[in-house]
């Protein structure tokens, strides 16, 4: 097997330690830098204002795109969260003479907890509704903030002290987007980028998609809420009028341009945005009409930003991880010769799926009726029947994607009917679907690395403080993918993008992907689709090695005759929601019914 | 408060949620056509209502043409204008991620917005007089000839709508559009075409409303559509985004609450009225009242 | 003989170079929203800045020095004015005039105030605003004052018993202005018989009018701006209601009246100055400024008139630019003649005034009445 040996040898350490000291003392650097500029006044005390306002603009920036770049949940309230944190520092200072540290916790927090109620609900929308459930609690926080007398009401709170130094603008920055980067690459960041590329596929890799939409949501909101408390305490005055939609816009702008997705790429246009309106002032009437042509022109020429998902890296500096350079050919092992198998009878076999009487509508639709169906160990079971039958749906059901309406499932005798997709996956049950789902825009081993996500854990302050079992579990993964991706010839694709490969390697790397879960139950939707006979023939291989060495028991919907008769051991045969017939191969060639259903009236 | 004023103050409540709602339903249908011919929200929408209402307040100012004719003629240069900004800004997009094309809508909004502020200035202006105001008194109960004229030009415009969708062959194209794109080419329709009539039908509502909300309060101002537009949308997401009569519903529904809510809960809310609604209708039934459940194909 | 003259001329030119060189130019700053949604009033405070710099520069300028404006655009964005003020701190200026909302010179007054540049607001009427510190002045009387004036006028001079409210509560000015209405009028002895709000953007209040016509007040206070208040009194009549209605600055435009008709008819309102007053003053400003600028005044223009008429007053009687000296001096006003009456400062840095009382008669502003505080 030839696979990078990659644990932990002493020249990676000696390279990631280095990383971090240099970009520590960049860090330092820069401020001490712009300090001294700004105390001995070589910048005057106006550009350090606006300064100030670049550094609250990036953390504003970096954690809505935590929000909608990274997790691809479309906000556009995040002033509302601002607006919360601002209001409970300031309330804290003023009002309470508490210090600031404190204040801005509490403001965090708040606007914490402002995400959670916000986002429990919302969370459930996609795309255009949920962007338009933000806006409109967005401006819902500012109508209530209006209408509270203790906070001000439409006046606001005037005196608030100037407890923000360029300092804590600084520090809090890049705590920011330390924070928000070491998320990102973590496994936590890998599921919030998987929900974003295709969350049905996320929900199918046993990642808790709800959970953590609402995660991704709730540190954004905090983050906002840190914003708002500093942007407080150096305007010293708030009104509800500061925190309105077209502050939601102004961030939104920013992670446009920088590019959706990317930390650097906010960072910069935070930057560039604060500063505009200052460079625009010769131009000061047309400022606002510049900003909108600006959005405009960017989706229509250049949607992807300046950074497009990019990161800077180090790898520019050739301190790179080493084990991201691409590799070198790999041997073709593991798809072997079909092992031969103790043919013990199969009713000795314990029962591993049962379906009693499962049923589906869709309003009058009836998707399925009263499907049993009985999967021993280490079964190869085929499910066929014309379009529209209702395979998927049944494969929906069993995968938890959709409800049945009545009827029962059980896994290894318990009931698995009703749960969470993601449930269902950890018990190990794992398909691939019909139109390939893969994470287009992730690489070959990314998306590999995303299906340990459940197996594979360490706890989500792991990753963002970078202690405890984040390294070596993190290197264990990365080890597992690569074993997994050589037995199916792709390790020497690990660092393309999915969407590059060619049709038959994307089968195969969704199947990779599938077992990466380390399922004992495997649907695959029919995985022969769009392949020729050669590939046909190659994958028929392939599901047998499967099964044998993975030790598996496989549904597979097929449309491809001589696959499935070939392959299966029995069949089920679906028309119109209904099973019309089950039995072995031949039977099946031969039954009226099933030919009817696929030919029409006249048999042959 | 004997019965007889409370019921006046009732029916009263009742001719000015009409007449508020009647503009919203011309508003929403523009949203809501759109919305089901290409899925986007078209944030610009509130912007053309405005527009639409300038083009009639230059139009009788400047051109010194009677109110029917202006009405017909701001009508179709706003459709022109939706059709043009269609072109140059939506069109691109069609087959890109909905979140770009959402992000650009905004854009087109803030554009015209800010264009207006900069071409009309920012003072709200009145409307030409076109009419001497009668008003009579039924029972307690207020009307006056501008309700009716604005109640009737709304219903006679809905009507002429209905009747192009759901008698004409165009209608028909337009319909088959909105269901599947890609089998209405197929059938030999001239897709573009149809979106930018669309687009050029709910832009020529849009307008009239704006010329007969500014006919009705006498006052333009060049941020007029952000309230308006908001509403409008939650009225034609409340009726079912993409569903026609649930726009009309929904228009008429959202007049109704927003003015029974404020006279007889309180005026407070009324900012937060459509919000509330609108949040509460994404959750409860996101289909709205009229509408399907749309499925994504797994 | 030559000699002589050339000896005495190039001695003379010396003297005025000096002269010319030591007269330092007198910088002021004006913060003024002249883009976004209330541009009309940032034009009418730059306009009147403006007319005001010109007639000074044409009398020899402030101690000998010209006078220059420094005109910057906030937007009507209270971060933005922050920022507008530091660039204008940053640029060494000796005084500062604006902004025009409240909502902004709270934003940019701190700022000043720790650089020690004296600010004058024209317009910011809210009573926190010089509360910032002893460098932020104002030019116009305080919410709290302009509210308590109208109430006093509808019950003791309109004789009114039952009094209603119409107001943004988005809005801090109609909010402090109805609340101090209600106030006074109940503590006068009044009843507020209805209080009916709204919020921002709105053109129908027919709901709101039609609670209120069941309350059958005396008089109708509506103390929002022009744009919102025509509308209202429209539709009120509209409805049938009769009460008189009461308003307050936020009247003052050229617009009210077309964009409201014959209902605006006997409607009154307080106000920093009346356009038609006779007073010498006011009467060369209102023919100044309709000759600068092709149209007539309204009181953001006569206000920040006002306040630069108290800064060059200040600078004049310091006898130096020294930023310190000009506030002491500003602190100090009193009987100042100026467009909106004599202005004397109080110790809260506002100016002790009169309200004008105006009447729409024949669809024009007519001077009614003078209340003093």
């Amino acid at each position: 097997m030839a696979v990078q040996d990659n644990v932990s040898k002493p020249g990676q350490k000696y390279k990631r330690i280095l990383r971090i000291v240099l970009l520590t003392a960049v860090t330092a650097a820069l401020y001490f830098l712009l300090n001294y500029l700004g105390t001995s006044g070589i910048i005057s005390a106006y550009y350090m204002q606006i300064l100030t306002w670049v550094g609250i603009n990036v953390i504003m920036g970096v954690s809505l795109n935590l929000i909608n770049g990274i997790t691809g949940q479309f906000s556009l309230g995040h002033a509302g969260f601002m607006a919360i944190g601002a209001y409970i520092s300031a309330y804290f200072t003023k009002m309470l003479g508490l210090p600031f540290p404190l204040a801005l916790l509490a403001g965090g927090l708040g606007a914490a907890v402002g995400g959670l109620i916000v986002g429990i609900p919302t969370l459930r929308l996609k795309g255009d509704y949920l962007a338009i459930a933000t806006l409109g609690f967005g401006e819902i926080i500012r109508v209530i903030i209006v209408n509270l007398e203790i906070v001000g009401g439409p006046r606001g709170i005037p005196g608030i002290p100037q407890y923000t130094t360029f300092l804590w603008v600084f520090g809090m920055a890049v705590f920011t987007i330390v924070f928000i980067s070491n998320l990102g690459n973590s496994r936590h960041g890998r599921a919030l980028i998987a929900i974003r590329e295709d969350e049905t596929a996320a929900d199918t890799m046993g990642i808790d998609t709800t959970k953590f939409k609402i995660t991704a949501f709730v540190i954004g909101s905090m983050f906002a809420g840190f914003a708002g408390g500093l942007y407080a305490h150096r305007l010293t005055y708030i009104d509800p009028s500061q925190f309105d939609f077209m502050k939601s816009i102004e961030s939104l702008v920013i992670i446009v341009l920088g590019g959706l997705g990317s930390i650097t790429g906010s960072v910069i246009s935070a930057v560039v945005v604060t500063f505009l309106p200052e460079v625009l002032r010769f131009v000061q009437n047309y400022r606002m009409v510049i900003y909108s042509l600006l959005l405009i022109l960017i989706m229509l020429y250049r949607q992807s930003g300046l950074m497009g998902r990019k990161e800077f890296t180090f790898e520019m500096f050739g301190l790179g991880d080493p084990r991201k350079k691409p590799l070198g050919k790999s041997e073709k092992t593991g798809l072997g010769i079909r092992k031969e198998r103790a043919d013990g009878s199969k009713e000795e076999m314990p029962v591993v799926l049962e379906t009693k009487k499962l049923t589906k509508l869709f309003g009058g639709v009836q998707a399925s009726k009263d499907f049993d169906i009985t999967l021993r160990k280490g079964e190869l079971v085929g499910l066929i029947g014309p379009n529209g039958a209702g395979k998927t749906t049944i494969f929906n059901l069993l995968t938890g994607l959709a409800e049945p309406t009545s009827g029962q499932i059980f896994y290894n005798g318990s009931r698995i009917d009703g749960k969470m997709p993601y449930e269902i996956t950890s018990i190990g049950i794992a398909r691939t679907f019909q139109n390939i789902r893969l994470f287009n825009n992730l690489t070959v081993l990314e998306n590999v690395k995303t299906a340990f996500h459940s197996k594979y854990k360490y706890p989500i302050y792991s990753a963002i403080m970078r202690i405890g079992p984040f390294r070596k579990t993190e290197d264990i993964v990365i080890d597992k993918a690569m074993n997994l991706l050589a037995l199916f010839g792709l390790d020497s694709k690990a660092y393309e993008v999915a969407s590059s490969l060619p049709y038959g390697a994307q089968r195969r790397l969704e199947i990779a992907r599938a077992l990466a879960i380390g399922p004992k139950l495997l649907l695959l939707d029919e995985p022969a689709a769009g392949m020729n006979p050669q590939e046909t023939k190659e994958l028929q291989e392939m599901i047998y090695w499967l099964r044998d060495n993975f030790d598996l028991t496989i549904l597979l919907i097929e449309h491809d005759m001589s696959l499935v008769m070939n392959l299966c051991e029995r069949i089920v045969v679906l028309d119109y929601g209904l099973k019309i017939a089950e039995g072995l191969p031949d039977e099946i060639r031969h039954n009226k019914k099933v030919i009817e259903a696929y030919l029409g009236e006249e048999a042959c | 408060m004997g019965p007889n004023l409370a019921i006046a103050e009732v029916v009263q409540q009742l001719v000015n949620g009409l007449a508020l709602g009647s503009v919203y339903s011309l508003i929403a249908l523009g949203y809501t056509m759109v919305y089901g011919i290409v899925r986007l929200i078209n944030f610009a929408h509130g912007d053309i209502f405005m527009l639409g209402a300038y083009y009639g307040f230059f139009i009788i100012t400047l051109l010194k043409l009677p109110f029917v004719l202006a009405l017909p003629l701001a009508m179709l240069l706003a459709a022109l204008s939706g059709m043009i900004i269609e072109r140059l800004a939506y069109k691109p997009l069609r087959k890109a991620p909905r979140i770009a094309a959402l992000i650009t809508a905004i854009g087109v909004s803030l554009l015209l917005q800010n264009l207006g502020l900069i071409i009309f200035k920012s003072r709200p202006r009145p409307f030409p007089q076109v009419m001497d105001i009668k008003i009579w008194d039924v029972g307690g109960v207020i009307i006056s000839n501008m309700q009716i004229v604005l109640l009737g030009t709304s219903l006679g415009l809905m009507i002429i709508l209905s009747l192009i969708v759901y008698k004409t062959k165009i209608g028909k194209a337009m319909r088959a559009v909105s269901h599947d794109k890609d089998a209405a080419r197929l059938m030999g329709i001239n897709v573009d075409s149809i979106i930018s009539l669309t687009f050029a039908i709910g832009s020529a509502l849009a307008a009239a409303a704006g010329i007969l909300v500014g006919f009705y309060y006498n006052r333009i101002m060049p941020n007029m559509g952000v309230m308006y537009g908001l509403k409008a949308f939650v009225a034609a997401v409340v009726g079912g985004i993409g569903v026609i009569p649930g726009a009309m519903m929904g228009g008429m529904l959202m007049g109704l609450s927003e003015v029974f809510v404020i006279g007889f809960v309180s005026s407070m809310l009324k900012d937060a009225i459509a919000f509330i609604i609108l949040i509460f209708i994404l959750l409860v039934k996101p289909a709205g009242l009229f509408g399907k459940a749309g499925r994504e194909k797994v | 003989m030559l000699k002589r003259v050339a000896i005495v001329v190039l001695l003379l030119s010396a003297v005025l170079a000096a002269t010319a060189f030591a007269a330092e130019e007198v910088r002021i700053g004006v913060v003024t929203p002249l883009t976004g949604d209330v541009a009309t009033f940032g034009e009418s405070v730059r306009n009147g800045a403006q007319l005001w710099q010109e007639e000074v520069n044409a009398k020899g300028g402030l101690l000998g020095g010209k006078v220059t404006l420094i005109i910057l655009d906030d937007r009507n964005i209270p971060a933005e004015s922050a920022n507008v003020v530091s660039k204008l701190v940053s640029q060494k200026v000796h005084a500062i005039v604006g902004s025009v909302a409240s909502k902004c010179t709270l934003a940019g007054a701190p700022i000043a105030q720790t650089a020690k540049i004296p600010m004058i607001s024209p317009t910011s009427t809210n009573e926190l605003v010089t509360k910032v510190g002893d460098y932020i002045f104002r030019a116009c009387f305080i919410d709290p004052f302009q509210g308590t004036v109208m109430a006093k006028y509808a019950f003791n001079n309109l004789k009114a018993k039952n009094a209603a409210m119409l107001y943004d509560l988005g809005n801090d000015y109609t909010k402090g202005l109805a609340e101090n209405f209600k106030k006074a009028f109940e503590a006068l002895g009044g009843k507020v018989v209805a209080s009916e709000t709204y919020g921002v953007g709105e053109s129908d209040f027919s709901a709101q009018l039609t609670r209120i016509r069941s309350a059958k007040p005396d008089v109708l206070f509506l103390p929002d701006y022009y744009n919102s208040v025509g509308l209202q009194v429209r539709q009120a009549r509209q409805l049938g209601i009769t009460a008189t209605f009461l308003g307050g600055d936020g009247w003052d435009s050229s617009e009210l009246v077309p964009i409201a008709g014959t209902a605006i008819e006997g409607g009154m309102f307080s106000n920093h100055y009346a356009p038609g007053s006779e007073d010498p003053i006011a009467k060369a400003f209102y023919n100044n400024y309709v000759k600068r600028f092709g149209a007539p005044p309204d009181a953001f223009a006569a206000l920040t008139y006002d306040a630069c008429l108290i800064v060059g007053d200040a600078i004049t009687k310091a006898g130096k630019l020294d930023t310190k000296a000009i506030r002491d001096a500003m602190a100090a006003t009193k009987d100042l003649s100026a467009v909106s009456g004599k202005l004397t400062m109080d110790e809260n840095r506002n100016p002790i005034k009169g309200a004008v009382i105006l009447e729409i008669k024949g669809g024009k502003f007519v001077y009614r009445d003078m209340v003093n505080p």
